[in-house]
């Protein structure tokens, strides 16, 4: 987190944040599911001002052969901004954080999916972020979901995602980057909403234990918002066509 | 191994019904724990730790050097970690995988979100010129929960690290290092504490054999104030909010219990 | 308590509640405590007690007895690797393809079938270690290789209602597009015309059904679709009449995805 310039305040007086939104207002999302030919699933999110690309391959068997696993599946996932995302052009491939994000999205997907139904297979999942502004991985995660389910991967649930953070002493939800970058928290959760059960879950900044769980709390409540949303994104794909013809 | 794994996790999950562990622990007992610091001359600061069978040797170099153009006055720490072949036969040469890569970033977010060091006194010429500070942890043995042992190795590190003092001649822009020596300005010891989950179990500080079996795991950095400066979800699996707040609780008890063989072993020198 | 919380053919995503209480989970579908949930994008079966999902999306799955196209990849010593468009590939043993004795040292099998090949294939069998076998011998044009057309993919779950009752949708297309059709139970569909104008007209009446496979009166708006444009080929001159063509009586609720 960097240094706040002083004249600059998160929230102001009646409440409202930089952009306008109240404290626990998410940002803007749209979904879009199906958007690429090659890939046998993908989904395209866009969340404020990010813009995030998924792709889903297989499950396809995977070579070299040595990593596969007899019993099931292996999820691979691979995280990756675009040079031009950022403000200052990012050096292209993986990065530590790139590398760290791909590892910890893989966590929070591989519950929900029945891996045990294609042993020796690889499902892979491929996330571009064409334009980041805070929360990609959490974008990333409900991009990951949506195009998983396009390519008719099962899955226990659905997988949904939403960060909470802290700005000017504040609880609020989905930062956007000014206030990533000069708050003083960042709680990225991902939920199967079914039962509840968190499949991701990471902190960056400095809370007591109680607003540490009043943030997951309310990014729970984010994700099951965003959820919903899902469903209807995926839905939407084939009533649309309904609708088109009648 | 893939045989040997499923009957090891039968194994372990019938203990665990009767609430016990194949070591021999309950389900919140952590492993002995042994910190050594000073263990390098020649390191500004140094320490070995062993915690159950697992080892890990961390050091700490200091450097002089430019700030980052968003931090001109503050020094700059780095976290590195190596998973050298010698500590495992699953550790492979070659540049970092993501699990070092996942290992170091959770360690570096405990200590620098509890802004543990005053990276603001360590600016030499603001904007211009600061210190920059090596955590470099190094595993020796690998039987589990190495973010722990990491952590734990960093701060004792950390705490032991003493510092040449250095001049700046402003007229000439040299540098001296003189030979006496101040100690890194640490204003916190965060402690990571770390849990397998095991079907519906929560086991502190995860050895090997645990780990292999876990379905996911989860790490909370708490400091002497109460506050959690990092939590880490790691690998597969879920945890409801109610293991959450558990986990948390023992967390800090644990923290608590382990920042004292850490200031014991700074007083033992 | 037994209660549905959906209806029959009602549209779900993975995670949807569908039931609760004695019911059976079937494909597409899991069980969590005594409910069940959808684990796809599909169309919900509730027959008795059984609750499936049919998926809308999906890898194919091969069963044995399916009759696929598939793609030679590979020509091996005495057999053939073969893409289905399964997760796993194929294979194809020479015993499969002809009863005649070969002498595997003098004989090129690229002479049978070559790297590129497209052909119409049985699988034979598929075990638990995801070897599939296909067989050929028997099939019609003793399984190909298929000349000239092209291969269109559609999803598998969807290949019964591009059939339609009795093959009410595929004589359908074939009869007024005047194409080849073979449509395999892995998706893919060989597809063969005199005119390319028409083969193209295939093509796009069976991605139509692939892509509406979920609605209802289907066969009736792939009908009037495909008349229309051949409309326009007509008064391009690309065709000369427009074949007649009568679907037995007025279904409007034909098969299923």
């Amino acid at each position: 987190m960097m240094e706040k310039p002083e004249e600059l305040k998160l929230l102001d007086e009646k409440g409202y944040r930089i952009d306008g939104r109240k404290k626990y207002e998410l940002r803007k999302i749209d979904m879009k599911i199906g958007v690429l030919k090659n890939a046998n699933g993908s989904a395209y999110v866009e969340w404020g001002k990010n813009k995030i690309l998924a792709a889903v391959y297989g499950p396809r068997e995977i070579h070299p052969k040595h990593l596969q696993r007899s019993d099931r599946a292996i999820l691979r996932v691979r995280y990756n901004m675009a040079p031009f995302s950022v403000e200052e052009r990012k050096k292209p491939g993986p990065d530590r954080r790139s590398v760290e994000i791909s590892k910890v999205i893989r966590g929070a997907l591989e519950p929900a999916l029945i891996l045990e139904l294609f042993p020796r297979t690889s499902i892979d999942v491929f996330i571009e972020v064409l334009q980041a502004d805070a929360g990609t991985r959490v974008a990333g995660i409900v991009a990951a979901s949506l195009a998983l389910a396009d390519a008719g991967i099962p899955m226990k649930d659905l997988v949904s995602a939403c960060a909470a953070g802290k700005i000017e002493d504040e609880l609020v939800l989905d930062l956007n980057k000014e206030e990533d970058n000069y708050g003083s928290a960042d709680v990225p959760v991902a939920i199967m909403p079914i039962k509840n059960d968190i499949t991701l879950l990471q902190m960056d900044g400095y809370l007591t234990k109680e607003e540490f769980l009043e943030a997951v709390k309310l990014a729970i409540k984010g994700a099951k918002a965003v959820y919903q949303k899902q469903r209807e994104a995926l839905k939407e794909k084939y009533l649309n066509i309904i609708s088109e013809e009648e | 191994m893939e045989v040997v794994a499923s009957i090891m996790k039968d194994y372990i999950i019938e203990l665990l019904k009767d609430g016990k562990r194949i070591d021999g622990r309950g389900l919140e007992d952590y492993r002995e724990l042994e910190v050594k610091t000073n263990v390098i001359e020649k390191a500004e600061g140094s320490a070995w730790v062993k915690l159950g069978n697992t080892q890990v040797m961390v050091g700490i170099k200091a450097d002089v050097g430019e700030p980052f153009p968003d931090l001109p006055n503050m020094g700059v720490m780095t976290t590195n970690v190596e998973l050298v072949p010698l500590a495992s036969p699953t550790f492979e040469p070659g540049p970092p995988d993501e699990r070092s890569i996942e290992l170091a970033r959770v360690v570096d977010r405990g200590i620098r979100e509890s802004q543990a060091i005053d990276l603001e006194k360590l600016v030499i010429v603001p904007g211009k010129l600061v210190r920059i500070i090596f955590i470099d942890v190094h595993v020796l043995d690998h039987d589990g929960n190495l973010v722990d042992a990491a952590g734990i190795g960093a701060m004792a590190a950390l705490l032991s690290t003493k510092l040449p003092k250095i001049e700046y001649n402003e007229e000439t822009g040299e540098l001296v290092k003189l030979d006496e020596y101040e100690p890194l300005p640490v204003r916190k010891i965060p402690i990571p504490v770390s849990f397998a989950k095991i079907r519906d179990n929560l086991l502190v500080d995860p050895n090997l054999e645990e780990e292999h079996v876990m379905d996911g795991k989860i790490t909370i950095t708490t400091d002497e104030n109460g506050y959690i400066s990092a939590v880490q979800k790691s690998e597969g699996g879920s945890f409801k909010l109610e293991e959450l707040m558990y986990a948390i609780d023992i967390a800090s008890k644990r923290a608590g219990e382990i920042r004292k063989v850490v200031l014991d072993s700074l007083n033992k020198e | 308590m037994k209660k549905v919380f959906v209806n029959s053919k009602e549209l779900v995503v993975p995670g949807t509640l569908i039931a609760q209480g004695p019911y059976r989970a079937g494909k597409g579908t899991f069980r969590e405590g005594n409910r069940i949930y959808s684990t796809v994008i599909g169309l919900v079966e509730i027959r008795g007690d059984m609750i499936r999902v049919i998926p809308l999306e999906g890898p194919y799955i091969p069963e044995v007895g399916d009759n696929v196209i598939g793609k030679i990849v590979d020509v091996r010593f005495s057999n053939w690797a073969v893409d289905i468009g399964a997760p796993y590939q194929a294979g194809l043993r020479i015993q499969d393809v002809t009863d005649e004795r070969i002498d595997l040292a003098k004989t090129d099998l690229r002479k049978m079938f070559d790297i590129g090949d497209i052909i119409y294939a049985k699988v034979k069998a598929f075990n638990e270690v995801n070897q599939i076998d296909l067989i050929t011998k028997g099939m019609p044009f003793n399984g190909g290789p298929l000349r000239g057309g092209q291969i269109v993919k559609i999803t598998p779950s969807k290949v019964p209602r591009l059939i339609g009752k009795g093959g009410s949708m595929i004589n359908m297309i074939k009869k007024l597009t005047q194409t080849r059709i073979i449509v395999g139970q892995n998706g893919w569909v060989w597809v063969s015309g005199r005119k390319k104008e028409l083969e193209k007209l295939a093509i796009e009446a069976i991605l139509k059904v692939n892509r509406e496979s979920h609605t209802h009166g289907l066969t009736d708006r792939v009908k009037e679709y495909l008349i229309k444009r051949l409309g326009t080929l007509k008064e391009q001159g690309v065709i000369e009449n427009i074949p007649k063509f009568e679907s037995k009586g007025g279904e409007s609720n034909d098969g299923k995805a």
